[in-house]
């Protein structure tokens, strides 16, 4: 039997080299270009008719709309309105790399730390140039905590900080260990499947029940996922706008 | 781990920036603009139709009480109306029962003269009648025909005897 680690090897499709760098074309690169394609059919098809009452493409679209746009109008305010396009992309984007994922034979993208890491370092570094840009030297307040004794700075501050830093790591960890354990899981459970049915017919029934619910769970945690990735982006986000 | 493999990690960053900046630019440029301004066109066609209802109502409280105002009008003046007429028809009755009966007591007083005229002239006429048959009856008792003095002297004075 196939380690369950197999589905995640990556493999290049047509090989590419820029200088030294490899960056050939692979299965994740082309899961990537499907998500992006589904993506931007959706969108095309949701926004061609811009009907006055909408249909149920435009419905859905409009839908995620307004669920990331009260996402950032909640969390960031009216500042976080420039930001809102490039949050809607980071949404919809792992949104449908986690559920495209979750298709048997798919590749996940979002299971692999360099692709989760990736995003969630250019928001560390995003919003930590923001803040600076906004606020000046008066951005490093940040480390301190509003109305604490300054007495308390010498272990505050080292607190505040390595909280700080460590956003990106708990950020894409965070995505990557929930789709890896999640389709680890799926494959492990798929084999039970296999290996009891070819066995005994009934025998192959409990897992496959379980097999169905864990499904059903992972279509739960893609989405969640995706939403706390955002959501945490416009926490981020409003900690630079804002301060404390 | 196939994650931990550093050296497909060039390749996942290249397209995963070069993927998602595709769709990034498609959703900031196109997507986002369109649902924008539908979303708009929604909630101002929203705001149009309610202002224009509001509008309407209004306009329908403006007719109802103008309607309203002047059926009050015109039964205020319906009222005044019949109240004159019925005045009117009033004074005329008076009028006319006053007229009558003026005219009935006038005839009143013409024929009591008349029944007063007629009972003095039957009056007048008894006696002759009393002279007459006292002379026949005279006449016929002793079969000759009596002294016309004597026969008015004796109707005068049995006339003016109160008897009975």
């Amino acid at each position: 039997m196939a380690s369950p680690l197999e589905q995640f090897t990556i493999e290049p499709i047509f090989e590419l080299k820029i200088g030294e760098t490899d960056i050939s074309f692979t299965n994740s690169s082309l899961w990537m270009a499907i998500t992006a394609l589904v993506l931007i059919v959706f969108m095309v098809v949701g926004t061609q008719r811009r009907a006055m009452v909408p249909g149920r493409w435009q419905s859905a679209v409009e839908y995620f709309y307004q669920v990331v746009a009260d996402m950032v109008r909640d969390n960031v305010g009216t500042q976080g309105r420039p930001y809102f396009p490039f949050i809607f992309t980071l949404f919809t984007f792992i949104l449908f790399g986690n559920l495209i994922g979750l298709i048997p034979g798919a590749f996940t993208f979002t299971s692999h730390l360099a692709v989760t890491f990736a995003l969630a370092a250019f928001v560390f570094v995003g919003v930590t140039i923001i803040g600076l840009i906004t606020h000046g030297f008066k951005f490093f307040s940040l480390f301190f905590p509003h109305g604490a004794p300054i007495v308390s700075a010498p272990i505050l501050v080292p607190i505040e900080i390595i909280s700080y830093f460590s956003r990106p790591i708990s950020l894409s960890v965070r995505l990557f260990a929930n789709m890896t354990v999640g389709h680890v899981l799926l494959k492990v459970i798929g084999g039970g499947v296999v290996g009891l049915g070819s066995f005994f017919i009934i025998p192959g029934l409990l897992p496959f029940a379980f097999l169905v619910a864990i499904t059903m769970l992972e279509v739960m945690i893609a989405v969640i996922q995706a939403y706390v990735f955002a959501i945490l982006t416009c926490v981020y986000l409003n900690d630079a706008l804002h301060l404390h | 781990m196939p994650q931990f493999d550093t050296s497909t990690f060039a390749s996942q960053i290249f397209w995963l920036v070069v993927t998602f900046a595709i769709v990034f630019v498609f959703v900031w440029r196109v997507a986002l603009p369109r649902i924008a301004a539908t979303l708009e066109d929604r909630q101002r066609k929203i705001a149009d139709d309610l202002a224009r209802a509001s509008e309407l109502a209004e306009q329908t409280d403006e007719v109802m009480a103008a309607y309203e105002a002047r059926l009050a009008d015109t039964r205020a003046n319906a009222h005044e109306e019949l109240h004159a007429a019925a005045t009117r028809s009033a004074a005329e009755a008076e009028k006319q029962y006053a007229a009558l009966a003026e005219k009935l007591g006038a005839e009143t007083a013409a024929a009591r003269e008349r029944i007063a005229a007629e009972s003095a002239a039957a009056a007048g006429n008894i006696d002759e009648i009393a002279k007459d048959i006292a002379r026949q009856a005279v006449e016929r008792l002793i079969g000759s025909t009596p002294d016309a003095a004597a026969v008015e002297s004796a109707v005068a004075a049995s006339v003016q005897e109160p008897t009975s």
